[in-house]
């Protein structure tokens, strides 16, 4: 779409490889995707929207008290706008989702967008680590497993990982905190921080701390999460391993695990981040579990306790900024896509 | 010519179907999973004859309406007790019911929620996979833009709000997890329905004529059922551990038993730690099962895909 | 002598651990002196893919050595002296297939010595070496990366481009990745990378499929003025009477004819060389 602009602008001399580096996959595919990811925020937001009206019995019922006069509801109905038309209520919500006004969180005592400032970026922590995990360990296991998939134990190993994999994250945890707390004591197995701290509050052992709390939520997502990248890149070595680039490989006189992990394990890569999606909604699914049994303060948790509560505004809110985040990942993981297999050109002209 | 064409489709899809199910007896993954699906639907169907006791059983007065003294009561939940003072081969829990007994019983419902959710999820992806890939056309370019957009939904969320909305019944975590698993479905299916309908001889069927619905039959299901059967197993899995999380976060049904919700007991009443013999029996029997349907699915994918 | 095949018979067991074997090369010698360009010739199925591949250990699972030697003119790293004389010690070694002129039988190689032997003494550029290239590494890294596994105080940069210039491909090249090289390029530089770690003998298997006549003429041209010394394995019998100055025939695994290739072509003394002599002819095919 762009092609003939950016020919142009390098025939000027203009340095059109790097912008083009950037743009890889061409601005057309970006809006495309821009485009899916806002329709699906809409669509969260209506589901939201619906479901909460949905529900038997006024929603601001559930956040008056007993104790409130008939005035006092009537004016916090008023100020929920439960009594204008549908469509007027729809609008108002839309709008105020885009703008980032979440409204009050009754629970809390604060405005809803506060808390959600305060809580994200601890899950972010926690989710990215265990991404970052996953996606290495899981690979690298699964190109172990493509390669030596015939070799002795090969099955065997393959039973093993999905057994992993069919493991109930809350129960690892509880086996996880039972080994590394209460018989070794090495590992904290609550909260965040340490809540009344006999050590300095000086940034090395604060950080240490912090880390010493992340270490067993994170394990339990990851022991069973990295599974997931294993089993797409294992059955990827199976075809990389039959190429012809492996055979030159051999050719050349490479070691055999030079060509496993640089030539084959490389191409296999490729199906991982076609397929992310699914193995991001495992570790989102598990970020929320871990979070509850460890009471790690993020927005997981956050979801559970305003919805067991009964934290409407809250409870929404949430939800529709874990969308958000998961569609986010998602546009990244589509552009990391067109790094990694490097056959494809700009845009989807060629 | 047509029905000799179809003679010859016809016998070399059971000659290959003859030697899928050869292969599926010997994949001892395949094996080891039916084994224990056929161990758990045992206990799913015939609870009374596997379980050592009643549901109804409490330790130390066994069915009948006695009540335990501060003693008895102090000592539960109690570990494995071999006939002395009663007979649990993995102990009680806390308000005395036999783990064993409980684990059987809570076969049912694990394997109902699992298959339930991934029928459900099934008959609607596979159908709406077939028409996006066989039609193509605008009918393809609105499936796919909605699925694209839903995949956006988080599961777990999604599947609280729902739950906590209308309420934990096993009916609505089935139909929140069949909600958001259909998705899969339809995008594999589709994928493997476009790459069979590119080739020629569908061509040639769809220019001599032949009602879709035929050519669907003959020609598209038998690459694709495989495919739909893996789908649905690995559905049943992520089912059951979907209803055991929602179980520990205390959304699932707690009336009736199942292996989640006998880990939620465990922990609303404190015991997790001091009661192995309560945690893991239950952890492990989840994970048996949703292993025993990865390896299943597994050992048709193998089977079916060196055709 | 550089390289004496002696007698080498190589079996493929059937698919499934059932059937007999079949025999794939039975009881083939062939000899190759130093810088000569030679001509293995032969019909699909002949075998001459199993020889190339069973000299430098590449057969694949199936195919195994039942019985030949195969003498190189060279000694594995880890037993010779940095000029490339074999320690009196590996001499000695009965075990080690080491003889006192340097010769090392390729066949009885351990795995590990064979595999620093290949490309750097003996460089095999299999068939459909146009898509071997791994699409996901730049043509510059993956020569780079074969130059420093046989040779890791070499400026590997500059011998990748020395070796591209040599096969008439711009130092640009080095960047780009396979799918940005047309076949005949990529094909140049396989054999590229081939010569970037200069090796005595060079095997190229069916070099000149898939390319256009003007390609293929100038690869052929390059492949005959290299210094080092060249199997050319081919069907293509107008690629090797131009190219080749020896010849050697294979019919169902046998060596039926060897000689210098005017001799070879002009007077077969074998009825299938005749035949395949005849063929090209009809074609319209002459080598003076």
């Amino acid at each position: 779409m762009l092609g003939p602009f950016f020919r142009r602008a390098a025939e000027v001399g203009l340095p059109v490889d790097r912008v083009v580096c950037v743009t890889r996959f061409g601005a057309a595919y970006l809006v495309r995707r821009l485009a899916v990811a806002y329709a699906t925020l809409l669509v969260i937001m209506t589901l939201l929207f619906v479901l909460l009206r949905a529900m038997p019995g006024s929603f601001v019922s559930a956040m008056t008290t007993p104790g409130m006069t008939t005035a006092q509801i009537a004016r916090l109905e008023a100020a929920w706008g439960v009594h204008d038309p549908l469509w007027v209520q729809y609008g108002r919500f839309l709008l105020n989702y885009q703008t980032g006004q979440f409204g009050w969180s009754p629970t809390m005592h604060a405005p809803v967008a506060d808390v959600l400032a305060r809580r994200l970026p601890r899950t972010l922590v926690l989710f990215g680590a265990a991404l970052l995990a996953c996606y290495v360990v899981g690979p690298l296991a699964g190109m172990v497993l493509g390669w030596y998939r015939d070799a002795r134990g090969g099955t065997l190993a393959l039973a093993v990982s999905l057994f992993v994999y069919a493991t109930p994250v809350f129960w690892v945890a509880w086996l996880l905190v039972w080994l590394f707390d209460h018989r070794l004591g090495w590992l904290p197995s609550a909260h965040m921080v340490t809540q009344f701290p006999t050590f300095a509050l000086s940034p090395l052992p604060v950080a240490l701390d912090f880390l010493r709390h992340l270490a067993l939520p994170l394990l339990s997502v990851a022991a069973v999460g990295w599974v997931g990248a294993t089993l797409l890149v294992r059955p990827a070595m199976h075809d990389a391993m039959r190429s012809d680039y492996v055979d030159l490989a051999r050719a050349k006189g490479l070691r055999e695990r030079t060509i496993l992990f640089k030539h084959a394990g490389r191409n296999a890569l490729v199906p991982v981040t076609t397929s992310a999606a699914l193995a991001l909604a495992f570790l989102v699914d598990g970020a929320i579990v871990t979070e509850t049994v460890f009471s790690w303060p993020g927005m997981g948790q956050l979801i559970v306790t305003a919805v067991l509560d009964r934290d409407y505004p809250l409870a929404q809110a949430a939800f529709f900024l874990v969308a958000v985040v998961v569609v986010v990942v998602r546009l990244c993981l589509d552009v990391a896509y067109t790094y990694l297999d490097p056959r494809i050109s700009f845009g989807g002209r060629d | 010519m047509t029905g000799r064409a179809a003679d010859c489709d016809a016998s070399t899809a059971s000659s290959r179907t003859h030697r899928a199910l050869r292969r599926f007896l010997t994949n001892p993954l395949a094996l080891v999973g039916t084994a224990v699906l056929g161990v758990v639907t045992c206990c799913a169907l015939a609870p009374g004859v596997v379980a050592p006791h009643d549901p109804e059983w409490v330790a130390y007065v066994g069915t009948s309406d006695g009540r335990l003294t501060l003693a008895q009561s102090r000592s539960l939940p109690h570990p494995p007790a071999f006939g002395d003072p009663f007979f649990a081969p993995l102990g009680t829990t806390a308000s005395g019911h036999g783990v064993l007994t409980e684990l059987v019983y809570g076969a049912r419902t694990a394997l109902l929620v699992g298959l339930a959710a991934a029928l459900l999820s099934s008959l609607v992806g596979v159908p709406l996979g077939l028409c996006s890939g066989y039609y193509g056309g605008w009918v393809d370019g609105v499936i796919q833009r909605v699925v694209d957009v839903l995949y956006g939904v988080p599961f777990l969320p999604f599947v609280i709000v729902l739950v906590a909305i209308r309420g934990a019944s096993t009916t609505t975590i089935v139909l929140a997890i069949a909600a958001t698993a259909w998705l899969n479905n339809c995008v594999v299916v589709r994928g493997t329905t476009l790459s069979i309908v590119r080739r020629t001889y569908v061509d040639a069927a769809r220019a001599a004529g032949l009602p879709a619905h035929r050519i669907v039959a003959r020609h598209v299901l038998p690459d694709v059922l495989p495919v739909a059967a893996v789908l649905l197993v690995q559905d049943a899995a992520t089912a059951i551990l979907a209803h055991a999380t929602l179980a520990y976060l205390g959304l699932a049904d707690v009336t009736t038993a199942s292996w989640g919700v006998l880990l939620q007991q465990a922990q609303a009443t404190g015991h997790v730690f001091d009661a192995p013999w309560w945690l893991l029996p239950p952890g492990l029997a989840i994970a048996s099962l949703v292993a025993a349907f990865y390896y299943v699915g597994h050992a048709v994918e193998d089977v079916t895909d060196t055709d | 002598m550089l390289l004496d095949i002696d007698s080498l018979t190589v079996r493929y067991r059937a698919s499934g651990g059932d059937g007999d074997p079949v025999r794939a090369l039975t009881d083939a010698s062939l000899t190759i002196e130093h810088g000569e360009t030679d001509g293995l010739l032969g019909e699909s199925g002949s075998g001459k893919t199993t020889l190339a591949r069973a000299l430098v250990g590449l057969l694949d699972d199936a195919g195994e050595v039942v019985r030949g030697h195969a003498w190189l003119d060279a000694v594995p790293p880890a037993w010779a002296d940095p000029d490339g004389t074999p320690r009196a010690a590996v001499i000695a070694d009965d075990a080690y297939p080491v003889r006192a002129d340097g010769a090392t039988d390729l066949l009885a190689l351990p795995d590990e010595h064979r595999r620093d032997l290949r490309w750097a003494e003996i460089a095999l550029v299999p068939q459909r070496a146009m898509g071997a290239l791994d699409p996901a590494y730049t043509v510059g890294a993956q020569i780079r990366e074969a130059v420093r596994r046989h040779d890791a105080d070499a400026d590997a940069g500059r011998r990748a481009r020395d070796a591209l210039a040599r096969l008439g491909l711009s130092a640009t090249r080095v960047d780009h990745h396979p799918h940005e090289l047309s076949g005949g390029e990529r094909q140049r530089a396989v054999l590229a990378m081939a010569l970037a770690c200069d090796p005595a003998l060079i095997v190229a298997d069916e070099p000149t499929t898939g390319l256009d006549a003007v390609t293929r003429d100038r690869l052929l041209d390059d492949l005959a003025s290299l210094d080092a010394a060249v199997l050319l394995v081919s069907h293509d019998l107008a690629a090797l009477a131009e190219t080749a100055t020896r010849l050697a025939v294979l019919h169902d695994g046998r060596v039926v004819e060897t000689g210098p290739t005017a001799a070879v072509l002009g007077a077969p003394t074998n009825p299938h060389t005749a035949a395949l002599r005849d063929a090209w002819r009809v074609g319209g095919g002459a080598w003076d």
